[in-house]
């Protein structure tokens, strides 16, 4: 038993890495209607950005955050504003194709900047320690991981519901002529929704640096998973992309618990059975 | 000719909250024009969906030569019978003209699994749609790709595409929207023709009122999911009711 | 220089033209061996297995509709049924043949499910379903080798019963034999594209509803269309297994499925040509750009944005809608 709570409360702080990559995938989804392949490279380029400021220039733990943010969310403004934006009216295909080649620009740039140096973890020393859970040491940084998740749920449900910015967004994912026709600015808003999904890729990414390896390959690792995080809670749908995420973070620590040859495949399993029975997922609407 | 082909018993479809037909009984007669009017939001195009198998109704049922044909797919009502064409434009845009009139005639003549020869190996295939496409004077054009045809030649060939699997009965959405009045004319004297020549019973909704009653012999006109009255074309330009709702503008 | 491009212009124009180039294309494929080393030979099977698997891509996606990231799922699952085959002592044929039957059954059965939807549904569902492949690949160990893969399959003789018995350990044994079965395939893929099936799934293409409405399922043709699609990419997967004697997982890996999708947009999606044309572009790019620089899938990705952006007809497309008209021209101003 103590197995088990310890185990899921490691599956909860992974589950808030999917989270956050989940749910820009989903504003950027739901916003834009583009299903951004290259958007797990947004969050590796959140983690190199974060991991150059933190241990090369030495910048304090919050610093290399913000200056992560910065770096990913201008990249994310110059690919939407340049590429994206030219292909939003294309069959959904080349959209995929499309965010699929930035996948390799992005893996081969950050292999010229950074060589094939991996990304090993360093805690800043706010975060050393352990506190015991069911007799356990339990790192505090995967408190603060989970802590971190949910604040960020927390902060998206304001924008969303409680913002004038928040309602805009809502009013052009689910009904843009008339968006347009009370005069919301559609270009840039979509610019803007698709840089504010590259932060919180980008805060994801630098999160993840004190505890999880890096390499060039991760964009294309960690689109997947979130892949199967988003289909299962419903494209589009942020509520959906938590549940989802908290479904398949624990779910996929628990299988390496008990087993671990299967894990990957019980994920897919899932995304499949999903997809055939209930396409819209668990939360989606009728789109 | 009053023999009843296709009717509905009350046929209820709606979308969320919003009731777009509304327990409603309509009957088709053989062998004559039947328009259906009504203003936007009426459920004409809904209600031909119901019928096509295109949408499936929450209650009620839909009797093809007293068959129960409500649950059908859209290619099942073909093959019994039925067809259709769109409001909004509905081609092959990639395929030539050519093309776009044998992809119907392959069913028809059960040739769609085959797949070794070529298409024009197939003498009766072909000699079918060289008549359609005479028809419908786009034999000239038929190597054209058919995305690059004038508006007025695109709703022909759809039309053509709807003829083309012989039907019994055949709904036509809007057939002359967006076309200039020259190509109007010409479309609706392609539906007489085609209505006095073959066996087929047509079904057209209209905005149109000059076509309407230019070319029906029977009107039905809707309005918010439900049949307000149906007639003979100077019946209903006579009803008050219609007229008030409707009509009030434009005669 | 006018009779040149005279003719030029001629033979790209006219089918007995087509038919002439087309010989010289096969005639060259087949005297290539007396000419060239080892190394060339192999670049053109993988070339000619990319361009099984560009054609499993391209009937999907460009004839079809559907945009699949699970076609390497069912190369794998050809490259492991050879591979087993083979490894069990068969010989060459019965080990393609059952690599094909056994993608074609993972495809109908996968299929099944898939072709209920299109678009971002089909995309994602394919993409599931390839990595489960992927993951059993890795995962069912007493079958597949797991991580090391199947080892040592033996380049059997193509021998069939007592009628002929030919050795396939050199490689240009076995170069002839992988561009015959490629020819072949490609030969009854046009003919089935040509055919009234290959028509209604250009139909479906442009307008799914349309087709319903004509008289024709869509699902059941969609399905027939996704099993063919199978079966080429076992093809492809299936010739490999030989080829390089090891198989492993990551030939099924979702990152597999895109290199024949890029392939195709390179040579043109639209066009019959187009996976033969792109492969080898794939490939000789690949070969040239991997000596100049490291940055290979940069370059890539750039050209893949490109493409996606402003040409999405590709290198055939480009071809028939600009050069051709240009030289045409050219050619008319010389008269």
């Amino acid at each position: 038993m103590d197995n088990f709570i310890f185990q899921a409360l490691n599956g909860l702080s992974s589950a808030m890495f999917l989270w956050l990559v989940a749910a820009g995938l989903t504003v950027a989804f739901g916003v834009c209607g583009i299903l951004n392949i290259a958007h797990g490279s947004l969050y590796m380029m959140g983690a190199y950005f974060a991991f150059t400021s933190f241990q090369i220039l030495g910048l304090n733990f919050w610093l290399s955050i913000v200056f992560a943010l910065i770096g990913v969310g201008i990249i994310g403004f110059l690919m939407e504003r340049f590429f994206l934006r030219r292909i939003y009216a294309q069959p959904i295909e080349f959209q995929l194709i499309l965010t699929f080649a930035f996948i390799l620009v992005f893996d081969n740039l950050t292999k010229m900047i950074w060589g094939t140096m991996l990304i090993i973890p360093t805690m800043p020393s706010l975060f050393q320690g352990t506190i015991p859970i069911v007799g356990r040491p339990f790192p505090i940084y995967n408190l603060f991981i989970i802590g971190a998740g949910i604040g960020v749920a927390v902060g998206l449900w304001l924008i969303m519901e409680r913002t004038w910015w928040g309602k805009k967004l809502r009013a052009a994912a689910s009904e843009r002529e008339m968006a347009n026709a009370i005069g919301i600015n559609i270009p840039a808003l979509f610019t803007a929704a698709f840089v504010f999904a590259a932060l919180l890729a980008a805060i994801g990414g630098a999160l993840s640096t004190p505890i999880r390896v890096c390499d060039s390959g991760v964009g294309g690792a960690v689109i997947i998973p979130a892949f199967v995080v988003t289909v299962i809670g419903g494209l589009g749908s942020l509520k959906g992309a938590f549940v989802g995420a908290l479904i398949i973070g624990v779910i996929s620590s628990l299988c390496t618990l008990y087993i671990p040859f299967i894990e990957l495949f019980i994920l897919y399993l899932i995304m499949a059975v999903v997809l055939i029975i209930r396409p819209q997922g668990l939360f989606g609407g009728e789109r | 000719m009053d023999e009843v082909i296709l009717r509905s018993e009350r046929l209820t479809k709606s979308f969320g909250k919003f009731i777009a037909i509304d327990n409603i009984d309509l009957k088709f007669k053989s062998g004559i024009i039947t328009s259906i009017i009504g203003p936007n939001g009426a459920g004409k195009t809904t209600a031909i969906n119901l019928l096509t198998g295109a949408l499936h109704p929450d209650k009620g049922k839909v009797f093809f030569k007293d068959k129960d044909i409500t649950s059908l797919t859209p290619d099942q009502s073909v093959k019994h019978g039925i067809t259709r064409s769109f409001q909004i434009m509905n081609i092959f845009p990639m395929l030539t003209v050519l093309q776009n009139v044998e992809l119907p005639l392959l069913s028809l003549l059960g040739k769609n699994l085959k797949w070794f020869y070529a298409v024009s190996r197939y003498r009766d295939v072909a000699e079918e749609a060289e008549k359609i496409l005479r028809e419908l004077s786009l034999w000239d054009k038929r190597n054209k790709v058919a995305g690059e045809l004038s508006h007025g030649d695109q709703r022909a060939l759809e039309m053509g595409m709807a003829i083309a699997p012989k039907p019994e009965m055949c709904f036509l959405d809007e057939p002359s929207s967006g076309t200039n009045p020259l190509e109007r004319a010409s479309i609706l004297e392609l539906i007489k023709r085609l209505a006095e020549e073959g066996s087929t019973t047509f079904v057209i909704i209209e905005h149109d009122m000059d076509v309407v009653f230019s070319l029906s012999d029977w009107t039905i006109v809707m309005n918010k999911g439900k049949v307000l009255a149906e007639g003979e074309p100077d019946e209903i330009r006579q009803n008050k009711e219609v007229v008030e709702i409707y009509l009030g503008e434009e005669v | 220089m006018t009779w040149l491009t005279n003719t030029l212009v001629l033979s790209i124009n006219s089918h007995r033209f087509k038919l002439v180039w087309l010989g010289a294309f096969i005639i060259f494929l087949f005297i290539l061996p007396l000419f060239s080393g080892d190394y060339l030979l192999y670049m053109v099977m993988q070339m000619a297995i990319l361009c099984l698997l560009s054609y499993s891509v391209n009937l999907l996606l460009g004839y079809t509709g559907l945009l699949s990231f699970g076609q390497a799922g069912f190369y794998a699952c050809g490259a492991y049924a050879c591979g087993k085959v083979l490894l069990a002592g068969a010989s060459l044929l019965p080990g393609i043949v059952i690599g094909v039957a056994v993608a074609a059954i993972a495809a109908i059965i996968l299929g099944f499910f898939c072709v209920r939807h299109t678009a971002i549904y089909f995309a994602m569902l394919t993409l599931a379903f390839g990595m489960m492949i992927f993951s059993l690949t890795q995962k069912w160990v007493n079958f597949t080798g797991g991580d090391d893969g199947l080892i040592g399959i033996p380049r059997a003789a193509l021998n069939f019963f007592y009628i002929f018995n030919i050795k396939m350990d050199t490689i240009p044994a076995y170069y002839y034999f992988v561009i015959a079965a490629t020819l072949i395939a490609i030969y009854i893929l046009y003919r089935i594209l040509n055919s009234p099936l290959g028509l209604i799934f250009q139909g479906i293409r442009d307008s799914e509803t349309r087709v319903s409405f004509v008289g024709i399922s869509v699902r059941k043709s969609r399905l027939i269309c996704f099993t063919i699609a199978g079966m080429y990419a076992g093809l492809g997967g299936a010739l490999l297994a030989p080829l390089e004697q090891t198989i492993t997982p990551s030939a099924s890996h979702w990152i597999n499925s895109t290199d024949p999708i890029i392939a195709t947009l390179l040579g043109g999606m639209y066009n019959f040509s187009g996976p033969i044309v792109g492969s080898v572009i794939y490939f000789l790019l690949k070969d040239i750009i991997v000596r100049f620089t490291m940055n290979w899938m940069l370059i890539l990705g750039i050209i893949i944005i490109i493409l996606v952006l402003t040409f999405r007809g590709g290198v055939m497309g480009a071809f028939r809608a600009y050069l051709l008209p240009w030289l045409k021209s050219r050619l008319r101003q010389g008269a």
